[in-house]
């Protein structure tokens, strides 16, 4: 322990519990279990029961998968004042990755049932840990809402273009669709949501691929769309 | 007026809630309020600061931003909910199509019931981790997934 270190102090410069008064700061470094690793030393593996978050006060912390192939991916480096595993002390569930440390460093270890207990006494600390995980439930949201941004108009382009072509094939006719699901449906179908496929048929239709009135969908540049498509035409 | 029953039900639907033990479902529809919106009139609207989540317990409304519509809402749908946590600018406007009702529960609402039993905070924030590790698998997969066509493309050159 480094002298003069004062936990509730440390603690209330962090971003989980920032704004807490004394005595819930307190008590939380009542809770804390200070712990050290050396240079590469493991923290907890992948699988492993949650059993509490850590934070680190001084060091590197790796968080990483390991493929079944042997290959590392790294998720997160995390640094000093960072909190790292709080999602399966709160959840119950394993570890989802391991945890290795990167130098010498001085983690404060929570232990999942201490804490819990903590949080059902205290409202203040129970509100201000809503507020961390609605932040982060945004931001995962938007990750995924920009990943489908990304593969939407490559899906919708392909479902155009099957819808397009099957039907009488004596009238081939590649010009007009009439959508017999709801854009809900749809949305859906793409694996994404009602907002996202609205940007995206506005897109199409702003760069002159398609025209859209209600549910009659009229291909414009259907060449445009085979090449959004790209590889994922079916035969 | 709602009975009772119907609030419970009508909470229940709203996602963060879903799991949420009986007991604190009861208390936080019955401090709920309802409201009535005349037809075409903005509930909220895109940028407002907002700390409340409205559940439309009749009418619909449309999702939109500025003129173009991005969906349209029924009878027990919510909007606004993550709104219940922290004071994010509303990301579009809602404007109803007919005439309204809703339930609406308020963030400070919401805090005053966790002031008295905060055990509601801890099932929040267990459903709040739950959805982020879905999430967090989601994306794991969709990362995943640009590898697993590229590697079927291979295949079949």
């Amino acid at each position: 322990m480094v002298s003069g270190f004062s936990v509730p102090d440390f603690l209330a410069n962090t971003t989980m519990f920032q704004g807490l008064n004394s005595e819930h700061l307190l008590a939380l470094a009542n809770i804390a279990i200070a712990q050290n690793y050396q240079k590469g030393e493991t923290i907890f593996w992948q699988g492993e029961p949650g059993r509490g978050f850590f934070m680190i006060v001084t060091g590197r912390v790796k968080v990483f998968k390991v493929s079944s192939e042997g290959k590392e991916q790294i998720l997160h480096i995390f640094q000093d004042g960072e909190h790292f595993a709080e999602l399966p002390a709160f959840d119950g569930q394993c570890f989802p990755a391991s945890a290795v440390a990167l130098e010498k460093s001085f983690l404060l270890f929570f232990p999942r049932q201490t804490f819990l207990g903590l949080l059902a006494e205290q409202p203040n600390l129970a509100i201000n840990l809503l507020k961390v995980f609605a932040r982060y439930l945004r931001k995962f949201a938007q990750l995924i809402e920009d990943l489908s941004l990304k593969e939407v108009p490559g899906r919708l382009a392909t479902y155009l273009l099957d819808v397009s072509q099957s039907g009488d094939n004596s009238v081939k006719t590649l010009s007009e669709i009439h959508l017999n699901i709801t854009k809900t449906q749809l949305a859906a179908l793409l694996g994404t949501i009602p907002e996202t496929l609205s940007r995206v048929f506005s897109k199409m239709s702003q760069d002159g691929l398609i025209d859209i009135n209600g549910n009659v969908i009229k291909i414009l540049n259907p060449t445009g769309l085979r090449v959004l498509a790209g590889d994922r035409l079916t035969n | 007026m709602l009975t009772s029953v119907d609030r419970l039900l009508f909470v229940r639907g709203v996602p963060i809630f879903k799991e949420l033990r009986d007991d604190f479902l009861v208390r936080l529809a019955s401090v709920m309020d309802e409201l009535s919106f005349p037809e075409n009139y903005s509930i909220f609207k895109e940028g407002q600061e907002g700390r409340s989540l409205y559940i439309l317990v009749s009418g619909r409304v449309r999702v939109h931003l500025s003129d173009r519509d991005l969906a349209k809402l029924d009878k027990g749908a919510c909007f606004g909910e993550m709104s219940l946590f922290d004071a994010e600018p509303r990301s579009a406007t809602i404007t109803t199509l007919e005439p309204c009702e809703c339930l609406m529960l308020t963030q400070m609402q919401l805090y005053d019931a966790i002031d008295e039993t905060p055990g509601i905070a801890v099932n929040i924030i267990r459903l709040l981790s739950r959805r982020i590790r879905e999430l967090n698998q989601k994306l794991n997969a969709k990362e995943a997934s640009p590898s697993v066509s590229l590697s079927k493309l291979a295949e079949t050159r």
